[in-house]
């Protein structure tokens, strides 16, 4: 599994979201960015959107599915949405989990 | 990819569920039905899948197959339904229960989970549950699958409040008592009884549900969301 796939699948996923943003609210592609929390551009709906894009975008490139928002995602004390580092961490292990299925 | 509306129907294989897709075939609709077995009918515009709908990876598999095909979604009928704790609450068994629960309310939900992150893309989706009459009357015998039923009121009222600003509507149908495989345990006179106390006391039609299907899912009914129908005048 190639992080720098990941992280260029999340990042086209940000672009695609940020067509329908002006652009003071448009999410910046870095690990870094933050996703939710204080200093996130993202509203709630705009996580939700991000999520479920992601997971898309996830499928058509590796032909997997997975669920993003699972049980362990929502049970961490330490969120994998917090930022898009720890969205592509979190990603990268649930694919390696499915490859060893 | 294709143009036409896309309608994904739980239950097909009969009752309700085989009568709507039969009805929905005919109309400008792709069709995509699904139940535990094969159907034993071939229709234009329709597309099965064998799963049980409280199975997550089996769902999940057919939303992304749909979405890869079609691209997008119009309609879900939550459709199906089973009623494995007929009896008074002291006999019925706890797996039949369980089982009761995760077709009728937990199935509804992954099919509706699944459906929304489709539907999000085009801001656009009519999503319809099956409730029952036996929410409001509260018939002896029916605990848990009443107890199902009351809560797919709760959760399409939610579900309402978190997709509208997707454009997407989600109601329940409450049908009167129709004639198919579920009503086939119930008592007759029990049945009777029952419908007694509806302003029409008779069966319900078929008819009855399409032609309030018809309502809720047309592309105008924007402000109907969250809300309960109940046909025979409940």
């Amino acid at each position: 599994m190639k992080i720098n796939n990941l992280k260029t699948i999340v990042f086209t996923t940000i672009d695609e979201l940020n067509q329908n943003l002006i652009q003071e609210d448009q999410l910046g592609k870095s690990l870094e960015t933050r996703l939710f929390g204080g200093n996130s551009k993202l509203d709630s709906l705009g996580l939700v959107n991000l999520i479920v894009a992601v997971e898309q975008n996830i499928e058509d490139e590796f032909d997997i599915t997975i669920t993003l928002a699972d049980e362990r995602s929502m049970s961490q004390k330490h969120s994998p949405f917090r930022t898009v580092g720890s969205l592509v961490d979190y990603i990268e292990m649930l694919l390696k989990e499915k490859l060893n299925d | 990819m294709i143009d036409k509306p896309v309608m994904i129907i739980t239950g097909t294989r009969k009752g309700i569920g085989k009568y709507l897709a039969e009805f929905y075939s005919e109309k400008e609709y792709q069709i995509v039905g699904c139940s535990r077995g094969v159907v034993d009918f071939e229709l234009e515009n329709y597309h099965h899948f064998c799963l049980d709908i409280s199975d997550e990876s089996s769902v999940k598999k057919m939303f992304t197959e749909i979405r890869k095909k079609y691209g997008h979604l119009d309609v879900l009928i939550n459709n199906a339904g089973v009623n494995y704790a007929l009896s008074p609450v002291l006999l019925v068994p706890y797996k039949s229960a369980l089982k009761t629960i995760e077709v009728n309310l937990l199935g509804t939900f992954l099919m509706s989970r699944e459906a929304i992150k489709i539907m999000m893309k085009k801001s656009f989706g009519r999503i319809i549950n099956f409730g029952s009459m036996a929410v409001k009357h509260e018939v002896k015998g029916e605990a848990i699958y009443t107890a199902s039923k009351a809560a797919i009121g709760a959760l399409t009222r939610v579900i309402a409040k978190e997709v509208y600003s997707y454009g997407i509507t989600c109601n329940v149908i409450s049908p009167a008592a129709i004639d198919t495989d579920l009503m086939k345990n119930v008592n007759n006179n029990a049945l009777s009884e029952v419908l007694s106390r509806n302003a029409i006391p008779y069966k319900g039609r078929l008819e009855d549900v399409s032609n309030t299907i018809d309502s809720l899912i047309n592309s105008e009914s924007n402000a109907i969301t969250g809300q309960n129908i109940y046909l025979g005048g409940v």
